[in-house]
């Protein structure tokens, strides 16, 4: 009896022995496959070869020298932080502003949420022609700041605007009302109620409108004119040359964004703590 | 690495950083007083022509600074030229085959670009006489500027495909089997059927009909199989073909000069059936903001220190007698200067009659098996 109930104890543990191995076979897989690519992007970067590739020949800096000593590169770089943070802060305001009255009943509700969120359904380069159509005919001058930022606040909008109406949806209107029963005006109970709560979810969707707006391609080529942003500055480039500082730029944009987030979480980590503490 | 090196990687690391911080405050609007006291001209005409070395010549001779708008293509650039609004660029550049239709529209009233005025561009007068084709005049009056010309043809990897080798003759080291595997194709319709046309023995290409398009096509999708990847950027291609990942493709003149540049044994084939030539012309769009500028930007692209430059540093071939000046015979061979006095055959790049059939025939090669 007793070496029937060892065999099996035997059997349970080589069985859970084996979906160990396999999970930890799967999660090193999953963990390869996401982060090899990122890992190999930045050894890339400082490859002194004019391929980009393997394999690795010497260590270099000339990569990034070439980029931080181009004007142009800069100039994108800047041009992209700032429509980036513009963009973000507009569109999480507005799309705050939509969700706050869309937890209201009003007519033709469904029809206006639809029409909010079209910019994801149109494909980017059908959205960059109607830009090009739109502004011609409003005969207004491309720019960073007259027509790229408008396009990338209509882009980043939608996307902001799902983040937040969840959020927005779900609160306890109970708070809201005991505050003005209490004898909070309307104003007080968004700054001193709601705001602190979703705070969070409002810093997260910043960051992410950042990150949308810091990629977009597409739209932006068709309506900035002369001016750049990384991603049309990057197209240019390679548009008729090599560009073996590429992987150089690939990291720089990514210590831009891995710097954003890293921003972000510690803003929602002290709204989250602040909030506790209540 | 030494002390010294470190020390001057901090020193450069440290300039780099306020240029930045320069750059940033520019973006911000900061730099708009200093640069608004220099007369600026937006224009849309491919990168490698406003390169490093090429760019600074222009707005030097031509006392402006050229703000370049992202190039996409010569149909993007007629595209934006007849787009509501206006093109809002003060230059345009484009291949003058593919483009003149457009630009100039079918009679007498219809361009769309506003005429120039050569007593404003002097040098118009060195342009040399294989490039005066591409000057788009109508009742007297002139539209489009000769600036430069460029040429497609195979580039192939000497180490692997030796000069000598018959296949870099013709057309064939781009499609027949002998490089199976090692073939990268260009992912554009009118090139690449112009390309089959001509290898497959068509006078005209740009004029085949429907049926003669049909046996280019079936011919494309039969060779397939020799292709190991498209590429749809100029950069992915010289990636490729840098990297030994193909051996072969179709390759423009930028292409080939820039992998030179960088060392690559790599160069181009003069094909018997000629390679493919175009004339790029500069042209001034009606709603030009800076008139003065734009002449005097197209005369400075026309002038001797950009002509003799114009090679070296894209690649593309000057329209003046000037580029000729002190050309020795191995910059003749290797820039291609022989499709001035007939020793490289060439066949012009021209507008198909039928470009929507084209492009339907090129996603038939593409979605073929």
């Amino acid at each position: 009896m007793s070496s029937i109930a060892s065999a099996e104890n035997t059997m349970k543990t080589s069985s859970f022995s084996l979906r160990r191995t396999a999970l930890m076979v799967y999660a090193a897989a999953f963990y390869a496959f996401l982060y090899v690519p990122i890992l190999l992007l930045v050894a890339l970067s400082f490859n002194d070869s004019q391929i980009t590739g393997l394999p690795f020949k010497a260590f270099t800096l000339r990569w990034y020298v070439q980029v931080f000593n181009s004007t142009d590169m800069l100039l994108a770089i800047g041009s992209s932080v700032v429509l980036g943070i513009l963009s973000a802060f507009i569109a999480t305001t507005l799309a705050l502003l939509l969700a706050l009255g869309f937890r209201h009943e009003f007519p033709l509700k469904g029809l206006l949420m639809k029409i909010i969120l079209m910019p994801v359904l149109i494909p980017g380069i059908v959205g960059g022609v109607i830009y090009l159509i739109f502004f011609g005919y409003g005969q207004i001058p491309f720019g960073l700041w007259t027509t790229a930022l408008p396009v990338h606040i209509t882009w980043v909008l939608p996307f902001a605007f799902l983040t937040l109406f969840p959020r927005m949806h779900g609160l306890d209107r109970s708070l809201e009302e005991a505050a003005a029963d209490l004898g909070a005006r309307p104003s007080t109970v968004f700054f001193r109620i709601i705001l602190p709560i979703i705070k969070p979810g409002v810093v997260a969707t910043t960051m992410f409108a950042f990150t949308l707006s810091f990629d977009e391609f597409i739209r932006t080529l068709f309506a900035i004119g002369s001016q750049r942003t990384v991603p049309v500055h990057l197209w240019s480039l390679l548009s008729d040359q090599m560009a073996p500082f590429l992987p150089a730029v690939g990291v720089i944009i990514m210590m831009i964004s891995m710097i954003v987030s890293l921003i972000g979480f510690s803003l929602s980590a002290r709204s989250n703590n602040s909030i506790g503490s209540y | 690495m030494t002390a010294n090196g470190i020390e001057q990687k901090i020193l450069i690391a440290r300039r780099t950083v306020l240029k930045g911080a320069a750059a940033v405050a520019a973006t911000a609007g900061f730099g708009t007083s200093a640069r608004s006291q220099t007369s600026e001209v937006t224009a849309l005409m491919v990168n490698a022509m406003v390169g490093p070395t090429l760019k600074p010549i222009v707005e030097e001779e031509a006392k402006i600074r050229l703000a370049e708008g992202a190039f996409m293509s010569g149909t993007d650039t007629v595209s934006r030229l007849t787009a509501p609004g206006g093109a809002r660029y003060d230059l345009m550049n484009s291949s003058f085959a593919f483009s003149q239709p457009v630009v100039m529209g079918a009679s007498s009233g219809q361009e769309r670009v506003q005429a120039i005025d050569t007593s404003l561009i002097p040098n118009m007068k060195h342009i040399n006489d294989p490039s005066k084709v591409a000057i788009g005049q109508r009742d007297g009056k002139v539209y489009m500027v000769p600036h430069s010309w460029g040429f497609d043809s195979i580039l192939y990897n000497r180490a692997v495909i030796p000069d000598d080798d018959a296949y870099t003759q013709s057309w064939s080291l781009l499609f027949e089997d002998k490089y199976a595997g090692r073939i990268g194709w260009w992912d554009v319709a009118h090139q690449m059927l112009m390309a089959a046309g001509l290898y497959l023995g068509h006078a005209k290409p740009e004029q085949m009909d429907r049926n003669q398009l049909a046996e280019v096509t079936k011919f494309l999708i039969s060779k397939k199989k020799n292709v190991r990847t498209f590429y749809s950027t100029f950069a992915q291609g010289s990636n490729l073909l840098s990297n030994g990942e193909i051996d072969v493709c179709y390759g423009i003149a930028p292409m080939r000069n820039e992998l030179q540049k960088r060392g690559f044994n790599i160069t181009g084939a003069w094909p018997k059936e000629g390679v493919l030539s175009l004339i790029s012309t500069s042209y001034i769009p009606k709603d030009c903001k800076n008139v003065a500028g734009a002449h005097a930007a197209i005369n400075a692209m026309l002038g001797e220190l950009y002509s003799r430059a114009v090679a070296d540093g894209s690649g593309y071939l000057p329209v003046t007698d000037f580029g000729l000046k002190d050309v020795t015979p191995e910059q003749r061979k290797r820039f291609g200067y022989g499709l001035f006095d007939g020793s490289v055959k060439h066949y012009p790049l021209a507008f198909p009659s039928n470009m929507n059939m084209w492009i339907e025939a090129w996603s038939k090669v593409k979605s073929s098996s």
